[in-house]
């Protein structure tokens, strides 16, 4: 156990220094500020829009966003999560792997009297670490914005609401890292540890949630989850489809957590599916031979 | 040398064949779509008659070339994220292997490396998308039933022009940063930092600012409003709008688009227009296309002359 501890402080130190998962954090930080502020702006215009046609008697239509709940401001940030999160834990995770086998460390550390697997687990817990104080840095500054933006302190329940979609997060974005490492610590080209883990990040965010509902990739960065189209095989693409659409289902858990009225779905099959997904790429990841993790890097 | 390598390498393979699968998938997709819908139409108008009630919604048809709109929107994310690794890996080997002092012992001309490695590339980046368009297509043709005029492949060679330079601007922005930097890992940074935001985020942003994507169908939709009062009402909001498209145009992905979704009918007020007409109305973004493209290429030939490489590589 001290000698995964040893990992996981290497690895929180070595992720302080290193300057691309650093500089992604920092896209991530700000776009998580400013997505409660396009928010703001847009609920604003929209209910401009309203007072307007309702004036010009074009519609007799409610007030799509009367009684709008402050956690709507937090509706980019699960987008943000999918695009620029994941993209930042795959980083992590390939940087990670990387590090190390550049500079031939490697060979030394696995020379001592450590397991494989203690090398593995104790780069995937540092990674863990570090993307969970960031995420509790991003979600501190969300709710920070979005108090500034209601005015007034949200009622508590919607800050436990805010945490547990933070705290959601987590899990997706270790997933994610978990293949990034896979990736780094497989790859025998620097852009292939790189491009191998994007590559699967986009058929996980755009191939598979196509396959099940017809939807468009671009449509798939909206934050309301795409719903399956009736009829043809897309029922039954989607029921086999659905739950490896990880990203579509932190979607829709993220939504019910926020309570957003434009989502429905099944929080427990969202779970599952996030949870499944975590576990099934740190089994992966544990099973890279030692002579993987030893190969010879090079661009 | 460059296309040599590039046709070695098992990582190019392996990109355009999970790009080809991702591309070919989404046209099966839109076709057995479309074909959904068909069956759902004829169900109504079966009903109706059944009924003895008149028909009042005309049936879908189908547009080929609207089958491609998930591949051009591949080519959006996927393709500028490829052009930008290959741009980078083109001038990063040289570096990492220490060949470019070699190189320049040779009697070539300042700007040599740099065409040539863009040249090559343009090379593999026209192949790239006339094999993707071509494979959708025949996909279309079987999985859907489509038929081709000759017009469509008119449209098709226009969108593999507007595509081949939307990569090539890629490839020359990721190539003048690996050259202009001097380290490696800092290229990388900022090409992805800039992928992301230019690709992704920008018009991420540029689409939640729009009015009628806050209400799942449509805001103007679920408020009852025709078209030309939608026309109307927004007139009085010119500046947010401005500011939105302003965000949107500073991308070069959204004019590589609105081109794109031009010339393939995508876009409702150009579908099954004449191409004269499509090519007016995206002259503006056919001349940004250009432009970025232009522009790119020259920071790329001038960041890749010796002096830069040289100094760089150190």
């Amino acid at each position: 156990m001290s000698k995964m501890s040893t990992f996981v402080r290497q690895e929180l130190l070595a992720l302080s220094r290193e300057r691309l998962p650093l500089s992604l954090f920092i896209v991530f930080v700000s776009m998580i500020s400013v997505s409660s502020l396009i928010g703001w702006l847009t609920k604003t215009t929209v209910s401009d829009v309203w007072i307007r046609t309702r004036e010009a008697g074009l519609t007799s239509a409610a007030n799509p966003f009367a009684n709008v709940s402050p956690l709507y401001y937090a509706r980019n940030s699960i987008i943000y999560i999918i695009l620029i999160g994941t993209l930042m834990a795959i980083v992590a995770g390939v940087a990670s792997a990387l590090r190390d086998r550049k500079a031939g460390t490697v060979d030394l550390i696995l020379s001592r009297p450590t397991s494989r697997a203690e090398y593995i687990f104790g780069k995937l817990v540092g990674i863990s670490i570090w993307l969970a104080l960031s995420l509790t840095i991003v979600g501190i500054i969300g709710a920070t914005v979005i108090t500034a933006i209601y005015g007034a302190p949200l009622p508590f329940p919607d800050y436990l609401r805010l945490a547990a979609f933070f705290l959601l997060a987590l899990p997706l974005l270790v997933g994610f890292a978990a293949v990034g490492l896979l990736g780094g610590l497989l790859s025998r080209r620097e852009t292939g540890a790189l491009l191998a883990p994007i590559s699967f990040w986009a058929f996980v965010t755009f191939v598979i949630p196509q396959i099940g509902t017809a939807a468009r990739p671009i449509a798939l960065l909206n934050p309301v989850p795409v719903p399956p189209t009736p009829g043809g095989p897309f029922d039954a693409l989607n029921l086999f489809m659905g739950p490896m659409a990880v990203s579509e289902q932190f979607k829709a858990a993220s939504g019910l957590i926020l309570q957003d009225p434009d989502i429905a779905g099944n929080l427990s099959l969202a779970l599952l599916s996030i949870f499944a997904f975590v576990l099934v790429a740190a089994l992966l990841v544990s099973t890279v031979k030692r002579t993987s993790i030893r190969g010879v890097l090079s661009e | 040398m460059e296309l040599l390598d590039v046709r070695r390498s098992r990582l190019m393979a392996a990109l355009l064949g999970f790009f080809l699968l991702a591309a070919i998938i989404s046209v099966v997709v839109a076709s057995i779509d479309f074909g959904v819908k068909a069956d759902a139409y004829k169900a109504y108008t079966d009903a109706l008659a059944a009924s003895g009630s008149k028909n009042p919604i005309a049936a879908p048809q189908l547009f080929p070339l609207q089958l491609m709109r998930a591949a051009i929107e591949y080519l959006e994310i996927l393709g500028a994220l490829f052009a930008i690794i290959l741009g980078y890996a083109a001038i990063a080997k040289e570096k990492q292997r220490g060949t470019l002092s070699l190189l320049f012992t040779r009697p070539i001309g300042p700007f040599t490396l740099g065409m040539g490695k863009l040249g090559a590339l343009a090379i593999v980046w026209l192949a790239f998308v006339a094999v993707v368009v071509s494979a959708t297509m025949l996909t279309a043709i079987i999985a859907g039933h489509a038929q081709l005029t000759s017009e469509d492949i008119g449209r098709l060679l226009l969108t593999i022009l507007g595509a081949w330079l939307y990569l090539l601007v890629w490839t020359a922005v990721s190539m003048a940063i690996a050259s202009w930097s001097r380290q490696l890992t800092t290229a990388l940074i900022i090409s992805i930092v800039l992928w992301l935001l230019v690709v992704l985020v920008i018009p991420q942003i540029g689409d939640t600012m729009d009015p009628d994507n806050q209400v799942p169908g449509g805001l103007f939709k679920s408020l009852q409003i025709a078209k030309p009062d939608e026309v109307a009402v927004l007139a009085n909001f010119s500046g947010y709008n401005s500011a939105r498209d302003a965000l949107e145009i500073s991308s070069v992905t959204k004019h590589f688009e609105r081109y794109a979704f031009a010339f393939l009918g995508i876009k409702d007020q150009y579908n099954q227009q004449p191409i004269g007409v499509v090519w007016a109305g995206v002259f503006i973004n056919t001349l940004a296309l250009w432009l970025f493209a232009v522009g790119t290429i020259g920071i790329s030939l001038l960041t890749s002359k010796p002096k830069t490489l040289l100094r760089t590589s150190k």
